[in-house]
């Protein structure tokens, strides 16, 4: 291990250790453009150079391996003088056009400037005049003049979707990121090359003009679009999420998120419902908010316990783990069947997306087990359908088959309780309006057994109810354990039932689950945090990984 | 430190009120016979007929500047609406229909009633697109609605901007390169 002196500070680190990563240990900070730990290294922004005791040049932090006796310094007069000169060299071009940029705010290039030159240009020529707003593919707008040449989006294409599509084209003051002829930026990662550009030269199309970073309230928790679960952070302005953007997390998703992932909100406000709908006076059909549709469900139930009615559950996997437990212990204590409806696989990869597009179908199916022992699955229901006098679906059905939809519209009595309309809510006679996942509190497990917390940014329409509340709701009093499923209840007093009566979350708190998530316990104990699924290693929370916090923060009234 | 005012106290003469009515009748006579007379410091003014003219740095209603083709010079950076203490400026960005320009406001809406008049928004404004300036006092309406003050309703007060347009680095290469930025202050 050798030892190394940084500013004056000695540090002893494993060998083959960058001096930016040494010095990070330290507390020092060296700025980079190039540098992404999830990408290879490049030293090629020249932003990082550092100045070491009897070497002849700066050398780039961010590449060169420590070795034993160096005397390395961040903040003499020589490495000062050259962050200015690489600063004054990448600004040359620059459009700095910050009113009209969307990375303005959160741009690396800002920071930098702040902090390490400040000072005004020399420039008396003509800027080198670029394309500005060009599609590199469907979801992607590139403005060339800004481009500082890190490559970070070119290596994201080579080493990380390994598609290629992104390369660099001519020399100096000429280069230029574009396609190949005929090509298009356009694989399911597409979107993290906007995350990982530095200034803002890749944007969103999607979030392109809509919202200037500083508005956004910014929330850590977890993508519900497929079983991994990324970690991500959730913007949003005036009770409206804007964009997602995703999280480091060793354990699940390292720095990436796929491209449906951020559209899956939209896509769920396509069909999303605030308002439900239930039978009013006579044989009409009136709006309902989630309050009436609960009641005529409740009434429903009343009458199936004294007629011996048999009554099905229909859930889906798509429930938070109190959500699951709370309509568990209802089926439970009503002696309702219980029935667990997956959605349709998609094309999972080798790289985050998985073929189960549940968020939660392992911990749903761990607390079902424990909860009420025996379920079925959508084939059992479609078999049994015409002995249910009274049938609830928690889902909205949007990839059953036609099968199972027309088993459904069989029963007598048909609810369904969903965030969003779909085939199952279109022969429904009540729908009560969940509240949706992204305004949910609440935990789910990804398909390793990681447990992690959703973050509740938005508040949620009047008109719905969440599901676990749901349950409470048409519990008789009798079930006591479900009397503090109400709306006001904490998420960590919600999380301490189900972990004190599931094994698989055995000596797992709310607490302890943190910001990146835990392992299912399986009834044993409580690893150390930071251990992995497989309990080989402890990983240490990387010291350079981005944070994307913002650094300041703007209150407004509104 | 407020003004100490010394109480006078009142003397039998100026209890009985006799002198003191007299005074008063002497002052309003006075007066009255100057104003007949065409004295020149008067202050009152004939409103509305005649009115005070406004100083040049009167906050009047809110005016967008245009661009050399007419077109509005605001480039929906949001500045104005982050400047905002009273939260009154609505702005929806879209994409401009010329790669140089970029972003537009397609909508650019004021809250008159909720503007408190302060100025943070045109010292905000990097393009000086927006100012207050115009000299108008902002009219009382007959409904809420009336006072949002839309881009088409901040338009028609346009003035040409004193400042060089912006957006052009290229042809005043050396104002923008002074400061390193294209958009052109002097």
């Amino acid at each position: 291990m050798p030892k190394v002196t940084i500013d004056g500070q000695q540090v002893e680190v494993p060998a083959k250790t960058t001096i930016l990563r040494a010095a990070k240990q330290v507390g020092v900070e060296i700025p980079v453009f190039c540098y992404h730990p999830g990408l290879s290294i490049v030293a090629n922004c020249r932003m990082c150079l550092v100045e070491i005791e009897k070497w002849p040049k700066p050398q780039p932090a961010c590449y060169t391996e420590v070795s034993e006796g160096m005397v390395i310094h961040t903040q003499s007069a020589k490495v000062k003088h050259t962050q200015e000169q690489v600063l004054e060299f990448i600004l040359l071009n620059h459009p700095v056009d910050c009113p009209v940029c969307d990375q303005a705010g959160e741009c690396v290039l800002q920071e930098h400037y702040a902090t390490y030159s400040g000072k005004a240009s020399r420039l008396s020529h003509v800027k080198s005049g670029k394309p500005k707003a060009k599609p590199l593919g469907p979801t992607v707008v590139l403005d060339a003049e800004r481009c500082v040449v890190c490559t970070r989006c070119v290596r994201f294409c080579e080493e990380v979707t390994k598609t290629n599509e992104l390369t660099l084209e001519d020399r100096g003051e000429h280069a230029e990121i574009t396609t190949p002829a005929g090509v298009q930026l356009d694989n399911p990662y597409s979107l993290n090359v906007v995350d990982i550009c530095p200034v803002g030269a890749l944007t969103s199309r999607q979030f392109r003009f809509q919202r200037r970073v500083w508005f956004l309230d910014m929330k850590p928790s977890v993508c519900t679009g497929c079983a991994r679960g990324c970690s991500i952070r959730v913007d949003s302005h005036a009770n409206k999420v804007e964009r997602l953007v995703p999280r480091y997390n060793p354990d699940v998703n390292n720095y990436w998120m796929c491209d449906d992932g951020r559209h899956s909100l939209s896509v769920a406000g396509d069909s999303a419902i605030a308002v439900g709908w239930a039978p009013g006076p006579g044989s009409e059909v009136r709006q309902a908010p989630a309050q009436d549709g609960l009641r005529v469900v409740a009434n429903w139930l009343q009458e199936a316990r004294t007629h011996q009615t048999a009554v099905a559950i229909v859930l889906s996997a798509s429930l938070t783990n109190e959500d699951a437990y709370a309509w568990g212990r209802l089926a439970k204590e009503m002696a309702a069947e219980v029935f667990l409806l997956p959605r349709a696989p998609w094309q999972g990869d080798d790289i985050l997306r998985t073929a189960d597009r549940d968020c939660n179908l392992m911990g749903a199916q761990a607390i079902l087990q424990a909860t009420v022992g025996n379920f079925g699955d959508a084939a059992a229901f479609v078999a049994r359908a015409e002995t249910f006098g009274l049938a609830i679906a928690v889902d909205n059905g949007a990839d059953a088959t036609d099968e199972f939809v027309d088993a459904f519209g069989s029963v007598d009595q048909r609810a369904v309780m969903t965030d969003r309309s779909g085939a199952l809510s279109a022969v429904a006679e009540v729908v009560v309006p969940l509240t949706p996942l992204h305004q949910r509190d609440g935990t789910i497990v990804n398909q390793a057994g990681w447990v992690q917390r959703l973050a509740k940014p938005l508040r949620p329409a009047i008109t719905t109810v969440a599901a676990h509340v749901a349950a409470a709701a048409l519990a008789p009093s009798a079930i006591e354990v479900l009397l503090d499923f109400t709306q006001k209840t904490q998420p960590a007093e919600l999380f301490a039932r189900v972990a004190a009566s599931v094994a698989a979350f055995k000596n797992l708190t709310y607490n302890e689950i943190g910001d990146l998530g835990r392992g299912l316990t399986h009834g044993g104990e409580l690893a150390p945090a930071r251990v992995r699924l497989d309990g080989t290693a402890v990983w240490e929370p990387d010291p350079v990984a981005p944070t994307y916090q913002r650094p300041f923060q703007i209150r407004r009234g509104a | 430190m407020g003004k100490l005012v010394n109480r006078i106290e009142p003397d039998f003469l100026m209890q009985s009120y006799l002198v003191e009515v007299a005074k008063g009748v002497a002052l309003v006579t006075r007066q009255f016979a100057r104003n007949l007379f065409g004295r020149k410091d008067i202050v009152t003014v004939q409103y509305p007929e005649d009115r005070r003219a406004y100083t040049p740095r009167f906050r009047g209603k809110h005016l967008l500047t245009k661009r050399d083709d007419g077109d509005v010079r605001c480039v929906a950076c949001m500045l104005c609406s982050t400047a905002c203490p009273a939260n009154c400026i609505t702005i929806v960005a879209s994409e401009h229909r010329n790669n140089d320009i970029e972003k537009f406001p397609t909508t650019f809406e004021i809250d008159l009633l909720k503007c408190i008049y302060c100025g943070f928004c045109e010292e905000a404004c990097p393009c000086d697109a927006i100012r207050m300036d115009s000299g108008v006092h902002t009219l009382p309406t007959m409904t809420r609605r009336d006072q949002k003050a839309g881009k088409i309703n901040l338009l028609e007060l346009a003035k040409q901007s004193t400042a060089a347009q912006g957006g052009e680095f290229r042809a005043h290469s050396h104002a923008g390169a002074q400061h390193g930025q294209s958009s052109d202050h002097h």
